[in-house]
Order: structure tokens, then sequence, then C-alpha cells
């Protein structure tokens, strides 16, 4: 197809859209004191917490993910796509909606948390409860890419290695995942970015302690008010991890493309 | 008997009993939509009939013996014992041609190394041990089918299930995987759905012909193709099949339109049921009737002339037969009246109408 000429004025000003406030971010940064301002104390602590629970929040994401991916796509039951919408809501769920919901659910008052409680454990305004916020918000992003690839790929492989004789868990672990791997990793990337840059939920259900809960988004909105250098700063950061992981994301995804032109 | 199943779906209306003894190769052939397919599916666990019974050697596969009328018995696909190959290889793309060979050894929990020894064992029956290394993505359709066999086999089945494994090879590459496949069935317990009545006499020692969800005739390959029971089977063959009965030295066909007159000393008494099988090759149309007093003829409207290549064929609702061009220029004007189609009596096989099970046992 030859793209239409107008189109690409109109493709332009989205991307330009998108770009211009990176741009014009970058513009405000003051160079001279860019690294002193990222290093400072409280950005250190930031950063690397943030780094620190969203790795554990990808960890929970595909221990969590790919099983329901699964369930999802490979199994038949009454009410599956009612589920599916539910598991998929914090999509589309605004994050400080998320963040009172597991509020109520871990919170010194929830529907858990008194359980919790007794056993001596606080969740609520910890690091725990900011893995729990990022985790909530960061599955469907795995879930969903996952349950895709599975589909993607069919039955029939598993099927074969069923009559080959091999148990259902054999074929989960030498079939079903190696086969998609690829989309398994780009879901974890995606994952980790969207936990990465979770602000509501955390800030409602974990608040915002140095070291403890303030991750590098709530940094930067607190730092906003005080130090906009330091803000803008570390916006930058936040920016450039995020590039690296969605290229990363990309190129994960490739082996997936390709292995898909080999079978067809 | 090694192995036996009785099957019943019946919103499909299929009912059918088949047995395999122990080494036997059996051809299962039907139009589309006969329920082919979905009886391997069946045996292999990867689809669930209504109510039937299957054993394997002794062990019970399934046993539905339908809706509240006793336990219901289902055997998971990889407790079965059954390998089921199919038109395509799908050889699994993240694993070397060694690894796949390797996949139901290692499943059957044998350590790394004997399963490559399996493996390579079996690479070397289907002439592909050179193939070990490489990638499915980097094999012909061919190479990628005799993997394949070769995958199936290594795990050791007590049944092999084969789903027409030859129909989607190139032209030029199926006698050789057909010649292979020979070889590697002999002594073996197998069933194999196929179009092709070359798999069937090459392949197999018996051939099922399945329709409307019955088994409506088995034998050996000669018997079901030399001598027809069904217009299927016959069409399988390439021969003309007429039954009716007789009366004196005239054929009486089912709806009576086109008595067949002068056949030859059909063997049967005088109104017994009678089968008349002939190749259209071997038929003659005329516009007069026969000069030669000896031919068996019938009188019969033509319906059309369907060249194919080097002959045209003629059609009536009774008979075919293959005319050269130059006799089919002739009948052009034919078309749509009646004309006579005769053949000599050494031409045609003649035999009794038998009941539904003339080879029950094998």
């Amino acid at each position: 197809m030859t793209v239409p000429r107008w189109v690409f004025a109109v493709a332009g000003l989205g991307a330009v859209f998108v770009l211009l406030p990176l741009v014009a971010m970058a513009l405000r940064v003051n160079w001279t004191e860019f690294v002193p301002l990222i290093s400072s104390e409280s950005s250190v602590a930031a950063l690397l917490l943030s780094l620190r629970t969203s790795l554990a929040a990808t960890a929970l994401c595909v221990v969590f993910g790919v099983p329901m991916a699964l369930v999802l796509a490979r199994t038949d039951f009454w009410g599956q796509k009612v589920l599916r919408s539910l598991v998929l809501l914090p999509l589309v769920l605004p994050p400080v909606v998320g963040g009172i919901a597991l509020l109520y659910t871990f919170g010194r008052r929830g529907l858990l948390g008194q359980t919790f409680g007794l056993l001596g454990i606080e969740i609520a305004f910890s690091t725990t409860a900011v893995v729990i916020a990022q985790t909530f918000v960061a599955l469907p992003f795995l879930v969903l890419s996952l349950e895709g690839a599975l589909r993607t790929v069919g039955s029939r492989y598993e099927a074969v290695g069923a009559t080959l004789g091999a148990s259902p868990t054999t074929v989960l672990r030498r079939i079903t995942l190696p086969l998609v791997l690829p989309a398994v990793l780009s879901g974890a990337v995606l994952s980790f970015a969207r936990a990465l840059g979770e602000f509501g939920a955390t800030l409602t259900f974990a608040g915002s302690l140095q070291g403890t809960t303030r991750t590098l988004p709530l940094e930067i909105y607190l730092q906003r008010e005080t130090d906009p250098d330091t803000a803008v700063a570390l916006s930058l950061v936040l920016v450039v991890v995020a590039v690296v992981i969605v290229s990363l994301a990309h190129r994960t995804g490739e082996p997936s493309r390709r292995r898909a032109r080999a079978l067809s | 008997m090694t192995f036996s199943l009785d099957l019943h779906v019946a919103d499909r209306d299929v009912s059918l009993h088949l047995d395999v003894a122990a080494g036997e190769t059996v051809a299962i052939l039907g139009p589309n939509g006969a329920g082919k397919s979905t009886l391997l599916g069946t045996i292999a666990g990867l689809v669930t009939p209504d109510s039937g019974r299957c054993e394997l050697n002794g062990t019970v596969l399934f046993d539905l013996p339908g809706a509240g009328r006793g336990p219901r018995t289902w055997r998971a696909p990889h407790q079965r014992g059954v390998s089921l190959l199919a038109q395509e290889a799908l050889l699994f793309p993240h694993l070397s041609v060694l690894d796949n060979v390797a996949f139901g050894p290692r499943s059957a929990g044998a350590p790394s190394g004997r399963a490559r020894q399996i493996a390579t064992h079996w690479l070397r029956e289907v002439d592909a041990e050179q193939l070990a290394a490489r990638r499915p993505a980097e094999l012909s359709g061919g190479q990628a089918q005799r993997i394949a066999v070769a995958r199936a086999l290594a795990s050791d089945p007590g049944l092999l299930l084969l789903d027409e494994p030859l129909a989607a090879l190139d032209i030029s590459v199926a006698p050789t995987v057909r010649r292979m496949l020979r070889r590697v069935l002999a002594g073996r317990s197998a069933l194999i759905v196929t179009h092709d009545v070359l798999d069937a006499y090459t392949l197999a020692d018996r051939v099922v012909i399945v329709e409307g969800g019955r088994i409506v005739d088995q034998g050996t390959p000669a018997e079901v193709f030399d001598r027809p029971r069904s217009a299927f089977a016959a069409g399988l063959a390439g021969l003309n099949l007429l039954t009716g009965v007789r009366r004196g030295t005239t054929l009486i066909t089912a709806d009576a339109a086109a008595p067949v007159a002068n056949i030859p000393e059909p063997g049967v008494a005088d109104g017994a049921p009678l089968s008349l099988a002939v190749r259209p090759g071997a038929v003659s149309v005329s516009i007069d009737p026969p000069a030669d007093s000896q031919l068996s003829s019938v009188r019969a409207e033509l319906i059309d002339l369907e060249p194919r290549g080097d002959f045209v064929r003629a059609r009536s609702a009774v008979l075919a037969a293959d005319v050269s061009p130059k006799e089919a220029a002739q009948l052009d004007a034919a078309v749509g009246s009646p004309v006579w189609f005769s053949f000599a009596a050494a031409a045609a096989t003649l035999y009794p109408t038998v009941p539904s099970d003339r080879t029950t046992s094998s």
C-alpha cells in the first residue's frame, strides 16, 4: 500500500506531540549541576528503591502471570471471559483507585490486613506495600502479552508432545514455555517499566517515606515543589531508563516474529 | 489382537468397530467428512467421543459407557503409548532434529545420553542421520516428515497413527517417504488414514472403507479395490461399479432403468444379488447397438463428455467410458440422448454382492 501524503503529515504531528514535551524537559536540565543533583542522598535512595521494588514486582508478575496466562489461553470454563476482564482491570483503573482498593485489602483495618496484623506483619506503608502496588498495576501487561503469544503458537505442538508420552508438566517445561519465551521476556520488560513508573497506587497504599517507600516517581513529584532542577534531572534519568527498557523489549520480541516466519 | 475400538458419536451418526492385529497396518479410506481424522484423534486421546471403548495391548485407553451407564475411564494422551503423525511434521521449532527425535525417550524417563542414542538409531532408520544437528526451519518438507516419522517411532508406540502422512508433501518427494514408511511400518501395528489408493496398496495389510459413519467394506487392498462394494472404493480404484440382481444373462440394476444385457457367467443363482466392476477404459460407446453379440451392453443416456488429458470420459448414470478424442467428436451430437455402452466379458469382474461383513475376522 502507498501511504497518502497527508497521513505522513498527521503522523508527524502525533510524533511531535509525543517528543516535544521530552525535548522541552531536556532543555530545562541544569547540565552543570546534573551529576550532583542525581547523586544526592535522597535521589540515590529513591533510584535504588525503585530498581529493587520494580525487580521484585517483575518477578512476582512472572510467577503469577505465566500460570494466569496459561489458564486463560489453554482452558475453557464458565465465566472465563468475565474473569479475563477483571484480571485486566488494573490496566484501565486509575492507580489511585487501585491504591485505595489495596489499602482496604492489606491495610491495618483491611480485609486481610487484620489477619496479617495478628501475625505481627504490617504491610501498608512498607516496602512490601510498594512491591504489592507495583505488581497490582503491572501484572496485566504480562498476562495480556503472554496470553496472545500462547494463542498464536497454538496447542498443536503440545498435542504432539502429549502423544509422544510427555506429561502435562513436561510439555509445559519443554515445549510451551520455550516456544513463548520471547513473549515472557518482553512481557516481563513491559511489567518492569510499568512498575518503575508506578505513582498513584504507591502513594495511596505505601505513602512516601524516604528509603522505604519513596520511589523515584514519588521523589520527583516531591522535589518539583522545592527543587525543580533535581526533579527535571531525575525525570531525565527515568526517561533514559524507560527508553533502554522499550528498546530491550523490542529486541526480545523479535525472535518470536522470526520463528513465526519460519513456521509459515 | 492388540487393538480394538468401539466408537459411537450420536450427533454425527458414527458407529463403528475396528480391530488391529499385532503387527498389522490398516488403512482407513473414506470421503471427506467421514470422520477419519476424528477417529485418530479419539484413539490418541485428543478428542472425546460420546461413548465407546478402546483397548490397546490389554490396557483400556477409554471406556465411556454413555451418560449414566457406569463409570467412565479416560486415559490421558501421554499414558496411551499411541503416537500420532499428522500431515504436517510439526517438529518442535526450538529443538534440534536430534532433540526432537529424543523427545519421546526423554519423556519416558531415559537419561539424555541413552535418549540420544535411541534418536540416532531412528534417524538412521529414516536415512536422516546427517540432519541430526539441524533446526527444523532448515529442513525441506520431505526431510521434516522423515524426522517426524523417526520421532513418532522413537517413543516406541504400541500403536502408530498416521493422518495422511504424505498428503502435504511435494509430489516428487512422496515416493521416497512412502518407501521409507513401508520399511518402518513392516511388522508394526499402525492405522493410516489416506486418500491415496497407492498408499493403501503399498503400506496396508488391510483396507477399511468408512462412509457415513459406518465401515462399509474391508479386506485386503486387492479384495477391496478389485471387487469394490462401495461407490467410494470403486471410485478410488477407478472402476465402474454396477449392482443389481441376475435375471438369466441380464443384470437388473436397482433402479431397473438400464438392464445390462449379455453378462458373462456370473456364478450365482438366478435372482441373486450381483456386482459388476469394469474399468472405463474397457468400455466402448456407440450410437448403434454393438455389432458383436458377444459383448455385454447397456443402453443409457449420454450425460456429457469430459476431456481428461489424452482421452475423453463419456458419462452416463450407469457407466462411464474412456474414449479417444476422435470418437468423442463423433459422439458430440449424441449428448443428451441414449447410446450403447459395451464391453468384453473378459474385461469385467462379476461377483456376488455379499452382505456387509465379508472379512470380519482378520
